[in-house]
């Protein structure tokens, strides 16, 4: 069978740009969690995120000119894929451009809310206060855009096409092989590396660079608030913990380069780890899905985290750390336990548990590829880092979080996604010897 | 998994057992089957939203829709215009396949479509903002004015509750799955115009990796909003032929200018051969390669030389173990935009050498406007019926030979004559290349 390894790692997050940092800040818990900084900030219900300040393209050989047709997911995904791509030395490393694949995880289109109220500005024909006089409040007037060409940026459409930040990663480093770019909300960074071990495993590539980004906007965040299950004004980020009032956002991308072993080994390339099984699902339950986006089940994570296991051909006794999606909405959270606690029943209260998103916040379509570079981290450092200090978990939960950075051999990591649209993913990733 | 064992996998065969699609060439296959080999054009004038003062006043829209559709009340937040298309094709190809999924057990079959996320509507933002602005709302703020309600309250009838999951591009397919009752693996893909055909790749693999015995695949699209129509005019993608709406999607016609923006969806059911004829099912044809590749050029342009397009048809070609003679016939990508069809051709070349002079190529394109994420679906199911019925639809409006664009395009009128093996075409914008491969079955 052929064996799937992970050779290069790139990550861009609110707690660091390199692996160093990165690493640093998950074992010390530095949270980036701050106050909301977007110009709509005192408009927007949620409070606070987790956001990326300390980010300069040209660091990344973007050029400037580029910026205009990229929003900030493609920024962020080109900038980690640069660092991944160059982590696993792939310059030199003898395969040609079509022989490398790209699978990228990304939000859809995202429409910024100042874009949209430029247009709309400028459909109402740049004098609003007709609008404002209360003697014209009559709302259902139609409008159209007076001057299209000026309403709309010639390159917006080029900004906000779901596939575009994979298109631009694939002109910069000249990738021309199969790809794939996942929209399916949180699950899309997961997904993305799942099906890219798939691919290689089946033998369609070898070589493939995938991972997922998410850029933090206005419209998201009204959105996602409508479906209720932000945390709004000053709350913190405190998955599992009884105190927790809903998801924190943040944003980042991550991206790594899953290699064949045995092409990986001929090249001498530095191995991180492998992956050892995939698996997503998705709730075909009506209820679940229709009544709301709160989970009323555990029982689909359950059938994903099964799937993978014997996927991986491997026994839920062997894995020594779980990575844990960790909205901190009370209904996921909630859910999320209990599928941990039947699969490891009385193992829950000794098997380490982890989550970066009291640091980082939630990073949506970015956030379940972070949680498998962050479970990678984990192998290469022997190391468990522990959650924010003190959480409080909701009665009868045993998870173990640990309080204090925890020195162990971890061979087998389970990283999960367990998703707001009821798409779920979980991937087995494995100490490489 | 030993080497065998994977062999042995990828001798599983993929067929075709059922299809249906909403176009703006008819609500059922049927009739937009017959609407295409009579060479008539589903582009008119934009009815949706009062086009008159925009510069493209043409689109390809789906007409006479039923959208009073059966489907639950709890769903209704979710289904937006394109997933509704989805839903009536998923239905129709469920029936033509003779797959009843509420009364049998459906952890074997899967979906995989593609599709986009849900366009933005201008009358959305026009109640968003109600009778402020966000600027004013921003300054009001920052005078001190806290009873300006937060825009989440402002927009609490435009935004609907549940909007962030509906025009996530990942719905279509969770509704299918709810509302037909299917239990085996979901995915979605994004990749703009290639998003079906990608789709469409992957429900292939998910057959022949075991992992679903049948497969609904095919994508749904309508980006026919204000800001789309705009946006693309302003990349100097569209046809401006407002005043023959009928003439203006001309692919590989000297005169061409532009695509015709459309929408609609194809679904076709995959099924795993063994599986179809344990239940005697009518075989329709043979999905046999996929082939998948990226441009790495720019993000608006083709290349003209074709790369990137060459290097997808030929991975397609060896998936299939086809050889350049096996083709009988390119459903072509054709989108009437001077650099693809250009481009299109130049890749043809370099696939076929001199037999690219041989083989027909026609652009679907010409009568059903460029339907985005569904046109790759619509095409392929368009190409099964073509081997069905042994008729080539034509490329119409080509009237002007384009000496960069020298290929047999079967001009205006449909051909009769042996087909077998298809490829089908389709590039997306910035550069995401897919082609399927369909043959006969036998």
């Amino acid at each position: 069978m052929r064996r799937v390894v992970i050779t290069g790692l790139g990550a861009l997050t609110p707690i660091g740009n390199t692996l160093e940092e990165l690493w640093c800040a998950l074992v010390d818990c530095r949270s980036a969690i701050a106050p909301l900084c977007l110009p709509t900030a005192p408009l927007l219900p949620a409070g606070r995120a987790g956001q990326i300040h300390s980010f300069t393209p040209a660091v990344f050989n973007i050029p400037q000119k580029s910026l205009k047709v990229m929003n900030k997911t493609i920024q962020y995904a080109l900038a980690a894929s640069t660092r991944a791509v160059a982590d696993a030395a792939l310059a030199g490393s003898g395969y040609l451009p079509h022989e490398i694949g790209l699978y990228l995880g990304v939000n859809g289109i995202q429409y910024t809310a100042e874009e949209l109220f430029l247009a709309s500005y400028e459909a109402g024909g740049k004098d609003m206060r007709r609008y404002m006089d209360p003697e014209h409040q009559t709302v259902g007037e139609p409008i159209v855009f007076r001057d299209p060409d000026a309403a709309v940026h010639p390159l917006w459409p080029l900004s906000v096409l779901a596939n575009m930040a994979l298109c631009h990663i694939a002109i910069h480093h000249n990738i021309q092989g199969r790809n794939l770019a996942f929209s399916s909300i949180d699950a899309s960074g997961m997904l993305a590396i799942g099906e890219a071990f798939a691919a290689i495993r089946r033998g369609e590539l070898d070589i493939i660079l995938a991972g997922g980004s998410y850029g933090l906007n206005t419209l998201d965040l009204l959105s996602l608030d409508r479906c209720g299950v932000l945390a709004h004004g000053d709350a913190v980020s405190i998955p599992f913990d009884r105190r927790r009032s809903g998801c924190v956002a943040g944003e980042g991308a991550a991206l790594m380069v899953l290699e064949e072993r045995e092409r990986a080994r001929k090249r001498g390339a530095r191995i991180y780890a492998e992956v050892a099984g995939y698996c997503s699902w998705c709730d075909a339950t009506v209820e679940p899905f229709a009544k709301s986006v709160v989970p009323e089940s555990h029982l689909p994570l359950c059938r994903c985290i099964k799937g993978a296991l014997q996927d991986a051909g491997c026994e839920p006794d062997a894995i020594s750390l779980v990575y844990a999606d960790g909205k901190g909405t009370v209904h996921n959270d909630r859910q999320e336990t209990r599928a941990y606690e039947e699969i490891f029943n009385a193992r829950c209260t000794t098997l380490p548990f982890a989550t970066a998103t009291p640091l980082t916040g939630y990073m949506f379509s970015a956030h379940g590829a972070f949680s498998a570079l962050a479970a990678v981290l984990c192998i290469i450092h022997s190391m468990v880092p522990p959650l924010d200090n003190g959480v409080v978990l909701d009665e009868g939960c045993s998870l173990l979080f640990p309080k204090n950075t925890l020195k162990k051999q971890v061979t087998y990591v389970m990283a999960n996604t367990f998703g707001f649209s009821g798409e779920h993913a979980t991937l087995i990733l494995q100490r490489h010897e | 998994m030993s080497i065998s064992k994977i062999q042995q996998k990828e001798k599983k065969r993929v067929v075709i057992t059922g299809f249906g699609a909403v176009t703006p060439l008819g609500n059922t296959i049927a009739e937009s089957w017959r609407n295409l080999v009579q060479g008539k054009s589903g582009i008119g004038e934009i009815t949706l939203f009062d086009a008159s003062k925009y510069p493209v006043k043409i689109a390809a829209e789906v007409k006479n829709f039923d959208f009073s559709a059966n489907l639950p009340e709890d769903l209704h937040p979710f289904v937006g215009r394109s997933t509704q298309f989805c839903i009536a094709a998923a239905r129709e190809a469920l029936t033509h396949a003779g797959i009843d999924t509420a009364r049998q057990d459906t952890a074997n079959i899967g979906i995989s479509l593609g599709s986009n996320e849900e366009s933005a509507h201008l009358s959305h933002w026009e109640r968003l903002y109600e009778t402020k602005t966000v600027k004013q709302l921003l300054e009001l703020r920052q005078e001190g004015d806290r009873s300006v309600p937060p825009l989440h309250l402002a927009n609490a009838h435009s935004l609907g509750k549940l909007w962030q999951i509906r025009r996530a591009a990942s719905t279509a397919a969770h509704i299918l799955s709810i509302l037909f009752n299917i239990q085996g693996p979901v995915r979605t893909s994004t990749g703009a115009c290639a998003s079906s055909a990608q789709a469409i790749g992957k429900a292939m693999r998910l057959i022949q990796d075991g992992d679903a015995e049948v497969v609904l695949t095919g994508g749904c699209d309508s980006m026919l909003s204000e800001f789309c129509i705009a946006g693309f005019h302003r990349l100097r993608a569209l046809s401006r032929n407002n005043d023959n709406p009928e003439k203006a999607s001309r692919p590989f016609d000297l005169k061409r200018d532009g695509f015709v923006l459309g929408e609609g969806a194809g679904v076709l059911v995959l099924e795993e051969l063994s599986h179809a004829r344990r239940r005697n099912a009518v075989i329709y044809g043979e999905l046999i390669g996929y082939g998948s590749s990226s441009n790495a050029y720019s993000i608006t342009a083709s290349p003209e030389d074709g790369r990137g397009a060459d290097l997808c048809m030929k991975a397609a070609l060896r998936d299939a173990g086809c050889s350049i003679e096996d083709i009988d016939y390119i459903n072509a990508h054709g989108t009437s935009t001077y650099l693809n069809d250009k481009s299109e051709t130049a890749a043809i070349k370099n696939v076929f050498k001199d037999r690219a002079y041989e083989v027909p190529v026609s652009s679907n394109k010409s009568m059903l406007g460029h339907l985005i994420a569904s046109a790759a679906a619509i095409e392929l199911i368009m190409s099964v019926m073509t081997i069905n019925e042994q008729l080539i639809p034509p490329t119409i409006n080509y009237e002007h030979p384009d000496p960069e664009c020298d290929l047999d395009y079967v001009p205006n009128e449909p051909r009769c004559r042996p087909v077998e093996t298809i490829l089908s075409n389709s590039f997306a914008f910035g550069g995401q290349n897919a082609s399927v491969l369909v043959k006969k079955y036998q």
